[in-house]
């Protein structure tokens, strides 16, 4: 054997045993009765576990909270970091200062996130019901309405300045010229946002919202630290559920299909975006 | 159609101080060119003039209307910049039609108004076309298309054509020229390249640190700079300049005495400056106007076509002169030649300060 297949065969060897025999063995799983009370006893199902998942409503409602939380996660945390970007890009009075607190909460892992706000929010002697009842409104953030909204805000909190770092970055990079030029053409800065700062930013625009997407879809933490999915169904999200079925009810093959789907999901997603993120002007489509 | 003006127009970033007090005025309709060595504060003046800086101390007007404290787009001006500044996301008929859009002019005769201009500067086939597919002379124009359907008050060229390579430059120059004319618009364009400034200016402000050095009309720029920067700065080859002192009704260099008197006291430094224009061959000079006859070895011939550059040695002294293609044959390398200088086309400076000194020439004898 030439000698540079010898030298990328110890990449190969560990390749395989990560990420091919674990996605091989998970897609053997998916089309098999797995359980893992029964590992002695499985049985080939062909598409019967999709048959099934595709079937059955809890899956959808997973998927649906999933893509509700999603959407409403991703598109607040983008209005949200752009605005708080260009903020900070006027700021004069310690403006590193500010930036380093806002992006504070990206470092602290999303398990203590959610078991903080789990005590913030709790509407018995969490702080922030404590004071808004002083003000005279009751809410029960983790109540069958709002749990899933509360999700939302939480993930929020803890992602926006992911989307500040990225806008941040991107405004930076921004040529400083053609804002000249607007400025002296007399544009408004309305005027000149809308049509010169974000299709200008377009693309960072793009790949933060990839990125933000792809993280959001496998939402666990606050779930698994807060609700359990609960009150009912109402905040059981894709991975929650998948890992109920697996390894909390030990049905591997159902969970592994589900896997797939959901994968196939994110995959059309991406490429989605992508294509978007392709297509510039000026460029032949 | 308005002029400007500029009163003693101060501006400092943190402890440097870019402008040490400007004050200019600019006629309507002329065609200005600040004209400068880099750093020397020109692009921050005509930045302030749009409005993109703002002056530390001092007064802007446009036309009869203080503008020091307005926002560029309460000026009406329009910028050329350097490096172009198109829209990099709009086609060439949006970025020439966005400044009208902003002053919500209606899209029919945006529409009219940007047809005119592009087909002005030969740039119709571009309209539906992006930056990024266009060379630099095609943005550059895009550029300038943008000001002009604007109508503005002013117009402001940042070095418009520094870009631009040597050929294309030549023929922008041109264009822009033919292009003021049938404007007639006010025009401030800054460069450094002092060929530029000749060519295009009505007048040229000279500015050096900060500072004005000479406001005039080209030929006064050249034939009678004011100080030895500007002495130094425009012409190319450059001024030869020759150290000497004054000495009682003459000026000693190190080239010859001109019995001549200078107004300064005797002793004090000066520097002669001579054009490479101005050596000429004895027998084209009349006797009574040679100044002074130099007996020169010929280092090197550089031949421009037309026109060669010889360089020559006078003792020690080295000396640039430019002649015409008919005279490059009386040269040959390392041998001696005899030149004269003409009493009219000597100008003096006093070393320390700089200035321009009169000089009165001994009669003939």
């Amino acid at each position: 054997m030439h000698l540079r297949f010898r030298l990328i065969l110890p990449l190969a060897a560990v390749l395989a045993a990560i990420m091919v025999y674990p996605l091989a063995f998970s897609g053997w799983i998916s089309v098999h009765d797995y359980r893992l009370d029964r590992i002695d006893d499985v049985a080939f199902e062909g598409i019967g576990n999709y048959a099934f998942i595709l079937t059955n409503p809890p899956f959808w409602n997973a998927l649906t909270n999933t893509v509700v939380f999603v959407f409403g996660a991703v598109s607040i945390e983008l209005a949200l970091g752009l605005g708080l970007a260009l903020l900070l890009r006027r700021m004069v009075h310690l403006p590193n200062t500010a930036r380093a607190i806002l992006l504070a909460p990206m470092f602290i892992t999303p398990i203590a996130v959610g078991l903080m706000f789990r005590f913030l929010l709790n509407s018995e002697f969490g702080v922030i019901p404590h004071y808004l009842a002083a003000l005279g409104i009751e809410v029960d953030w983790f109540g069958p309405d709002l749990a899933l909204f509360s999700l939302i805000l939480i993930d929020v909190w803890q992602w926006t300045p992911f989307m500040v770092l990225m806008f941040l970055a991107g405004l930076e990079a921004l040529p400083k010229a053609p804002f000249e030029a607007a400025r002296v053409d007399g544009a408004s800065s309305w005027l000149t946002f809308r049509h010169l700062t974000l299709p200008m930013l377009r693309s960072v625009i793009l790949v933060a919202l990839i990125i933000r997407a792809l993280d959001a879809f496998k939402v666990f933490e606050y779930v698994y630290a807060i609700t359990r999915g609960g009150p009912g169904d109402s905040t059981e999200t894709i991975l929650f559920y998948i890992y109920k079925t697996g390894f909390r009810f030990f049905r591997l093959g159902e969970a592994a299909s589900m896997a797939f789907v959901l994968v196939a999901v994110v995959l059309v997603l991406v490429i989605a975006l992508y294509v978007a993120m392709r297509r510039r002007p000026g460029q032949a489509p | 159609m308005s002029g400007a003006r500029l009163k003693t127009l101060h501006k400092s970033f943190g402890h440097q101080e870019i402008l040490k007090g400007i004050d200019l005025t600019i006629e309507p309709g002329s065609f200005t060119v600040l004209l400068g060595p880099s750093g020397c504060g020109k692009s921050t003046t005509l930045r302030i003039l749009a409005g993109l800086e703002t002056q530390t101390s001092g007064e802007v007007w446009i036309g009869h209307r203080d503008v020091s404290a307005l926002e560029p787009r309460e000026r009406d001006v329009a910028m050329v910049f350097q490096n172009y500044a198109l829209y990099p996301n709009m086609t060439i008929a949006r970025n020439m039609g966005f400044g009208l859009k902003a002053r919500k002019t209606p899209a029919a005769e945006i529409r009219t108004r940007v047809t005119e201009a592009a087909r002005m500067l030969g740039i119709t086939e571009l309209l539906g076309r992006y930056p990024r597919q266009l060379s630099g002379g095609q943005q550059q124009r895009v550029a300038i298309g943008r000001a002009i359907v604007r109508q503005p008050n002013l117009f402001l060229f940042d070095e418009p054509l520094s870009n631009l390579d040597a050929k294309l430059r030549v023929e922008m120059r041109t264009e822009l020229l033919r292009l003021h004319r049938d404007l007639a618009a006010t025009t401030i364009y800054v460069t450094h390249d002092q060929e530029e400034a000749m060519t295009m200016a009505d007048r040229i402000v000279v500015m050096n640190a900060g500072q004005i050095e000479q406001i005039g009309r080209p030929d006064e720029i050249y034939f009678a700079p004011v100080s030895l920067m500007v002495a130094g700065f425009v012409g190319s080859p450059a001024m030869n300049l020759i150290d000497g002192r004054i000495s009682t009704g003459a000026v000693e260099t190190a080239i010859g005495r001109l019995e001549a008197k200078a107004d300064a006291p005797a002793g004090c430094g000066i520097v002669l400056g001579i054009r490479p224009d101005d050596l000429f061959f004895p027998d084209s000079l009349e006797a009574v106007d040679q100044a002074l006859v130099l007996d020169c070895h010929v280092e090197f011939i550089e031949l421009l076509g037309a026109r060669g550059i010889v360089t020559l040695r006078n003792g020690d002294t080295r000396l640039r002169g430019v002649f015409e293609e008919r005279y490059l044959g009386r040269f040959a390398e390392g041998e001696q030649v005899r030149l004269a200088l003409s009493r009219h086309r000597l100008h003096v400076f006093d070393r320390s300060s700089g200035r321009r000194l009169a000089l009165a020439h001994a009669a003939p004898a």
